[in-house]
């Protein structure tokens, strides 16, 4: 089979700022993101052949496109993964950049409140295939929200492996305590133990700090050829192995056969054979994380340790930034925006390419990214520099 | 998806619980908190469902459950568990 395997990179990132509320837009701060991300790359809009808008809110491909005055669009697609979109549409824009039906591809997402509700992240429910499940069945009993489905796996979680609340915190105050350090953050008040655990309860055991922000703003990447990208303005950062997983269900979380696993897990080691690289190889690692226990599965099903053990690894500290697992070094979903991962992304690469400023990893040479949404969907990027 | 309907027994097994604080939806404010069970049917597909116990009993996996139906107006009947 032929491999994606270092044939392409990221060339370019961007961002607008991150908002509580705004005026914007979703179309409009998605062509501020993506302009922001092109002149990262050196390009111009026109160089843009290739796009894969995250599909809400009307931003389209050709909306895109059109504002760019990019008149031979080769290549455009959606990845309707949810929160996993983001990283999923890392591999469809590698394999487009690989085969040459495209040179640069910008992917890209944006949330806008302008227009009132649609552009929050819960939005995506109504459009998800699990939904006619989930709709019929879940909602009419009062489980109406992610924070109510994922609870379920969070509980089962706790009584099987004795995983605690704390251990929740101390995900949630690794995440704050980076966000202390950057300046795109929404969240950056200290965050203590007591804090966390005196949050208000939303659905029994997720407390408020447990769960990620709304917010609103955009996020964009630039993939292009490994070839091309030599050529551009910084170091090319390389895509290794890319993958996607889907539950073993696509129906509700509930009427999957283990509860306490995620779609990723499928994907994790097609991801790490594909790029070569062992999990000690990771130094810094970027975890979609709606919900802190999220981030906990994903660690265990990633292989960071055993099913059940996620617990005792995250007490350890290793998520830590002097940890042997540095996570979300921008803050995350759960302190710096929620951007769906996108911003995960933009982080990972300006980490590998050393300019993270005071939250740099020293040395940060090969890094992970992954994305989880639609209840389970789960997909993950090796990259390097 | 294409699901059929088909008889099954009221009893199940605790699978998994949440206790909903927060509401999102106005017709469960006047229920919050309230715990929903996540339950195990003996015939195999699991059903969440609001639990009606009383506040000393300790939730655990594996808790014994029995589906009961409450009739919230001429169109809607919802199901309800209660200890077995």
């Amino acid at each position: 089979m032929a491999s994606l395997k270092d044939k392409s990179t990221i060339t370019g990132v961007g961002e607008t700022l991150y908002y509580k509320s705004t005026e914007k837009s979703a179309l409009e701060l998605v062509l501020e993101a993506s302009l922001s991300a092109v002149n990262d790359a050196g390009l111009t809009p026109k160089d843009i052949d290739g796009i894969i808008p995250y599909s809400s809110q009307g931003v389209t491909a050709e909306a895109i496109a059109t504002n760019f005055g990019i008149d031979d669009l080769r290549y455009s697609a959606t990845t309707p993964l949810g929160g996993a979109s983001p990283v999923a549409a890392l591999q469809t824009a590698a394999m487009a950049v690989t085969t040459g039906v495209a040179n640069n591809v910008l992917v890209c997402l944006g949330r806008s409140n302008a227009m009132g509700n649609e552009g929050r992240i819960t939005s995506r429910l109504a459009e998800m295939p699990q939904m006619h499940v989930v709709a019929e069945f879940e909602m009419p009993v009062g489980a109406n929200a992610p924070a109510q489905f994922y609870a379920p796996m969070a509980r089962r979680h706790m009584e099987l492996y004795g995983t605690k609340s704390e251990h929740f915190a101390e995900i949630a105050m690794v995440c704050r305590a980076n966000a202390q350090l950057n300046d795109r953050a929404i969240m950056r008040k200290p965050m203590l133990i007591n804090d966390h655990q005196n949050s208000r309860m939303i659905a029994d055991p997720l407390r408020l700090f447990d769960c990620s922000l709304e917010s609103f703003g955009a996020a964009a990447v630039i993939v292009s050829s490994a070839e091309s990208a030599r050529d551009m303005k910084h170091m090319p950062i390389y895509i290794g192995g890319v993958a996607e997983g889907h539950p073993d269900s696509p129906s509700a979380i509930t009427q999957r056969p283990l509860m306490t696993t995620l779609g990723i897990s499928k994907a994790a080691p097609i991801a790490f054979k594909n790029a070569g690289v062992e999990l000690s190889d990771i130094d810094v690692a970027q975890i979609y994380d709606c919900f802190t226990y999220i981030v906990l599965c994903q660690l265990e099903d990633l292989g960071f340790c055993k099913k059940g053990e996620g617990g005792d690894f995250v007490a350890s500290g290793a998520l830590k930034r002097s940890g042997c697992l540095p996570i979300n070094t921008h803050g995350g979903l759960l302190s710096e925006a929620h951007m769906a991962g996108m911003n995960h992304i933009n982080e990972l690469v300006r980490q590998l390419r050393g300019h993270c400023g005071e939250r740099q990893i020293k040395g940060a040479e090969v890094g992970l990214v992954t994305g989880f949404g639609d209840l389970g969907d789960g997909s993950i990027a090796i990259l390097h520099r | 998806m294409q699901f059929d309907w088909k008889e099954v027994s009221e009893a199940g097994l605790i699978y998994s619980w949440t206790v909903c604080h927060h509401t999102f939806h106005p017709a469960f404010s006047d229920d919050a908190p309230y715990t929903l069970l996540t339950v195990q049917l003996e015939e195999g597909p699991r059903l969440v469902a609001p639990f009606r116990h009383s506040t000393t009993l300790n939730i655990r996996l594996g808790l014994p459950v029995r589906a009961g139906f409450e009739l919230i107006d001429k169109e809607l009947t919802l199901p309800f568990f209660k200890p077995a």
